[in-house]
C-alpha cells in the first residue's frame, strides 16, 4: 500500500516541505500584507480598523509615491538595459583566448561577491569630498569636481545606476559567457562559409543562441532592481530632496519612520501587482515566441 | 484511504509548521545566541539568564577592552545570573525595529536607547514603568533630576539615565586667534566668522559644519537646537495625556531655514557646499582632521583622541561655547540628550532585569562607561569619580556647563517630524524652495503628522 502511494504520488511528499515553508514564509506574509493594506495599521497602535480603499486612494494622490514610482521605473529600465549591453560586451571579452583571461574571469566576480552593505559604504567613502578616491582621481586629472556625489541633486541618481552596474555587470558577463561557450563552433564556421563577418555572426549566431539566458537574466534583474532597497537606502536614503527616492525605500520609511504599516503595505501591494503583471506578460510573450 | 493520506499530510504539515516557527519565531535565532554566551558553561546559574541590548558595545563607541572588563564585572556582580555577551543588532535604528517587533518574546530583558525611543516603546507597551523599583532604591538620590524628568511620561519613569549631554559650539582657539576673530555669539556672528575663516584660509579650512542628511539623528538634533533658540526654550510639542499640541510657527521655521541657507551661500561660504546632504560620519572626523573650524558638538568627540595624535592636538586647541543665538533670543537653549536604560515589560525575569539595570547604572559602571565614550554621567557620585578628574574632567565640564540651557524632547514619535525638518532643510540648501516656502511646507507637514496621529 505504502509503495503504491509513493509510486502514484512520489513527488508530493518530496515537495511538501518546500511548499509548506514557502506557504509560511512567502504566501502568508503576502496575504497578511494584502489584508494590512486595507487597514489603518500603525505599529505603535494597539487597535487596527478596516479602512477599505482609503490607503489606495491616498496613494494615488501622494506625489512622493509617484516620484518614487517614476524613479523606480527609470532605475530599473536604465540599469537593466545597460547591464545587459555591458554584460554582453564583457562576455565577448571574457571569451577571448588571451593570457591571464582565466584569472580575470575569477577576479571579475569580486564586485558581485562583496556584500551590498560593504559596497555602499565603500562607494560612500570613495565619493566623499576631500579624501574620496574619485575626487582625488578627478583632481589629479585636472577636473574640479570636489563634491559629495551622493549629496548632489544631479549626480546621486546616476551614481546609484553606476553602483548597480558595478555590482551586476560581472554576473551578466559570466552567465552570458557560459551560454556563449555552449554554442558549437560549427555554427560560426558555417556562418563564416556563408560570408558572415564577426558582427553578422554575432547577430545571427551568438545573439539567438544566448536568447534564453538573456531572458532569464533580464527577468531576474528587473525584479531585483525594482525591489532593490539596500543600495539606495544605504547610500542616499532616497535623498537629496527625493532625487533618488524609490518605492522600496518609501515602503521602508512609511513602515519604520512613520510606523504606518497599513499604508506601507498598500505601496508594497502595488509593487507586487506591478511585478506580477510584468512577469506574466514576459512569460506569455516568451511562450508565444517559443510556440 | 485518500482521507487517511490527507490526514497524514496535514499532520505532517502542522508538525513542520510548528518546528519552523519554533526555529524562527520572534527572532529567537538571536535568542538562542544570546542565551548561550561563548564563555559560559552549559549549566544555567540559579538566577537564570539575562540579555542586555545596547548600541555602544556593538558599534565600539566604547572600546572592546571596556566591554570585556564590563563582562567580567557583571559576572561577579550578578553571580546568580548568566548575562549574555550578545549585545543586540547594533545601531539604534536596528535596535528599535527589532525591539518593537520581538519585545513580546521577553528578549532582551534590558535595552539601552535614545531619549526619542522612550515614547515609542512606551506607547507600544514594550517597556516597564520603573517607579516602584526606583523609589525603593537607596541610591536614587544620586541621579540628577534634570535627567530623570525627560524619561518620565505621564508620571511614569520609563528608564534610568546613564548618560547625558547638551550641545555646544566646538571651535578652534588657534584658528580664531590666527584670524583675530571672536567666539561667535549670534547667528550673524557665526556666519561672518565662518566665512572669514573660509576666505582667509583660501578654502583649505571651512569655517563651519552642520549635518543636513535626511535620516541623520545628529542633523535632527542640531535643527531642534536652533528651534529652541528661536522659540525661547519652548518645546515644539506640548503633550498632555494623549493630546499633542504643535507649538511651532512658520516664522520660527523660516528663521532657522534662513540660517541653513546662509551658511551654504556666498563665494566663501561658511560650510563647504560639497558637504550638503552629509551627516555625522563626516562631521566628527572632519573636525579632528582640521577640515572645519567650528561645529555643533557633544562630549563624545573626546573618543577621537585614542590613537590619533593629530586629533588629540586639534582637540587640545579646542574649546566649547554655547551655541550662537539669533538676535533677540532670550537665552542659550540647546538640545539635551539623555540616554536611558529600559526594562522590557515582557521580560520573564523582571527582578533580575532590575538588578542588571542597577548594575549598569551604578556609580562605578556609569563612570567607566561614560569615561570610555565621552558622556556626562547622570549620577552625581559618578561625575565626581576619579575617571572625571584631569583633562577629561575639564573637557566634560565645558559641556556640563551647558546643561542648564538644555531642553529635553517632548515624548512623541519624532521619526516623521525629524524627517520633515530635514527635508525642509534640504529644500533650502539645494535651492528647491525659499526659506519662507520651505517653512510653510514644514509647518503644514508637521500639522498633518499631528492630525493624522502619526506622532503619538
Amino acid at each position: 500500500m505504502k509503495g503504491s502511494f509513493l509510486r502514484k504520488n512520489g513527488a508530493l511528499p518530496l515537495i511538501l516541505p518546500t511548499l509548506i515553508i514557502m506557504a509560511v514564509f512567502t504566501v502568508l506574509p503576502l496575504i497578511k500584507g494584502f489584508i494590512l493594506s486595507f487597514t489603518n495599521a500603525n505599529l505603535l497602535n494597539k487597535s487596527t480598523a478596516y479602512v477599505g480603499l482609503e490607503n489606495y486612494k491616498k496613494l494615488f494622490t501622494d506625489p512622493i509615491f509617484w516620484l518614487a514610482f517614476v524613479h523606480s521605473l527609470i532605475l530599473t529600465v536604465t540599469a537593466v538595459i545597460l547591464e545587459l549591453v555591458f554584460g554582453i560586451i564583457l562576455a565577448l571579452a571574457l571569451k577571448q583566448k588571451v593570457p591571464g583571461i582565466k584569472l580575470f574571469r575569477s577576479v571579475i566576480m569580486a564586485s558581485w561577491v562583496i556584500p551590498v552593505a560593504a559596497t555602499a559604504v565603500m562607494f560612500t567613502f570613495m565619493v566623499e569630498p576631500g579624501y574620496g578616491y574619485y575626487n582625488i582621481l578627478l583632481k589629479f586629472l585636472g577636473v574640479k569636481a570636489n563634491t559629495f556625489w551622493f549629496g548632489s541633486l544631479n549626480l546621486a541618481f546616476p551614481l546609484i545606476i553606476i553602483l548597480h552596474l558595478w555590482r551586476n555587470v560581472p554576473f551578466y558577463g559570466i552567465a552570458l559567457l557560459a551560454a556563449m561557450q555552449a554554442i558549437p563552433d560549427t555554427q560560426y564556421e558555417a556562418a563564416e562559409i556563408d560570408g558572415a563577418g564577426p558582427i553578422r555572426s554575432f547577430f545571427t549566431v551568438t545573439l539567438p543562441s544566448i536568447r534564453n539566458m538573456i531572458i532569464v537574466m533580464v527577468t531576474i534583474h528587473v525584479l531585483w532592481t525594482f525591489n532593490n532597497f539596500d543600495m539606495v537606502y544605504l547610500t542616499t536614503g532616497g535623498g537629496p530632496v527625493y532625487s533618488t527616492q524609490v518605492l522600496p525605500v518609501y515602503v521602508y520609511q512609511e513602515a519604520w519612520t512613520n510606523y504606518t504599516t497599513g499604508y506601507a503595505s498598500s505601496i508594497g501591494t502595488i509593487m507586487f501587482v506591478l511585478l506580477m503583471f510584468y512577469f506574466i506578460a514576459y512569460i506569455r510573450v516568451y511562450q508565444q515566441q517559443e510556440g | 484511504m485518500n482521507k487517511k493520506r490527507l490526514f497524514v499530510a496535514v499532520i505532517a504539515a502542522i508538525g513542520i509548521m510548528f518546528a519552523t516557527q519554533s526555529i524562527f519565531a520572534g527572532g529567537s535565532s538571536e535568542k538562542s545566541t544570546t542565551s548561550k554566551p561563548a564563555s559560559s558553561s552549559s549549566k544555567a546559574p540559579a538566577g537564570g539568564s539575562l540579555t542586555f541590548w545596547n548600541m555602544p558595545f556593538v558599534t565600539q563607541e566604547v572600546s572592546p577592552s571596556y566591554v570585556k572588563n564590563w563582562e567580567g564585572n557583571v559576572k561577579k556582580a550578578l553571580s546568580n545570573y548568566r548575562v549574555s555577551n550578545f549585545f543586540g543588532p547594533g545601531g539604534y535604528a536596528q535596535l528599535r525595529q527589532k525591539f518593537l517587533i520581538q519585545a513580546q518574546t521577553g528578549t532582551p530583558d534590558v535595552i539601552e536607547g535614545l531619549l526619542e525611543d522612550v515614547p515609542v516603546y512606551a506607547q507600544k507597551g514594550n517597556i516597564e514603568s520603573l517607579n516602584a523599583y526606583f523609589d525603593s532604591w537607596s541610591e536614587k538620590g544620586q541621579f540628577e533630576e534634570s535627567t530623570l524628568a525627560p524619561l518620565t511620561i505621564n508620571g511614569k519613569l520609563y528608564g534610568i539615565p546613564y548618560n547625558t549631554n547638551a550641545r555646544g559650539l566646538i571651535y578652534r582657539t588657534d584658528v580664531l586667534a590666527k584670524y583675530n576673530l571672536s567666539v561667535p555669539k549670534t547667528w550673524n556672528d557665526l556666519i561672518n566668522v565662518a566665512r572669514t575663516i573660509t576666505k582667509n584660509s583660501k578654502k583649505k579650512m571651512w569655517g563651519l559644519f552642520l549635518c543636513t542628511k535626511v535620516g541623520d539623528p545628529r542633523a535632527a538634533q542640531e535643527f531642534i537646537s536652533w528651534y529652541y533658540q528661536v522659540s525661547g526654550g519652548k518645546k515644539l510639542f506640548t503633550v498632555n495625556g494623549s493630546d499633542v499640541t504643535f507649538n511651532g510657527t512658520v516664522d520660527q521655521f523660516e528663521k532657522i531655514l534662513s540660517l541653513y541657507k546662509e551658511v551654504f551661500s556666498g563665494s566663501d561660504s561658511a560650510i563647504d557646499p560639497a558637504e550638503r546632504g552629509n551627516g555625522w560620519p563626516s562631521e566628527d572626523p572632519g573636525y579632528v582632521s582640521g577640515k572645519w573650524a567650528m561645529a555643533p558638538m557633544g562630549p563624545w568627540l573626546w573618543g577621537r583622541r585614542k590613537g590619533n595624535t593629530a586629533a588629540a592636538q586639534i582637540l587640545d586647541k579646542s574649546k566649547v561655547a554655547p551655541l550662537p543665538m539669533p538676535v533677540g533670543s532670550a537665552g542659550h537653549y540647546t538640545y539635551l540628550e539623555v540616554k536611558p536604560i529600559m526594562m522590557n515589560a515582557h521580560s520573564k525575569d523582571k527582578a533580575g532585569a532590575w538588578k542588571l539595570i542597577q548594575f549598569i547604572t551604578s556609580a562605578k559602571e556609569m563612570a567607566g562607561w561614560d569615561a570610555s565614550s565621552g558622556g556626562i554621567p547622570a549620577r552625581k557620585d559618578a561625575l565626581n569619580s576619579p575617571e572625571f578628574q584631569g583633562p577629561l574632567g575639564s573637557w566634560i565640564k565645558m559641556f556640563a556647563d551647558l546643561i542648564p540651557g538644555g531642553i529635553a524632547q517632548a515624548p512623541v514619535n519624532w521619526g516623521p517630524v525629524a524627517d520633515a525638518e530635514l527635508r525642509a532643510v534640504n529644500y533650502v540648501i539645494y535651492g528647491q524652495k525659499s526659506p519662507k516656502d520651505a517653512a510653510q511646507w514644514l509647518y503644514d507637514t508637521i500639522n498633518d503628522i499631528v492630525t493624522s496621529g502619526k506622532i503619538l
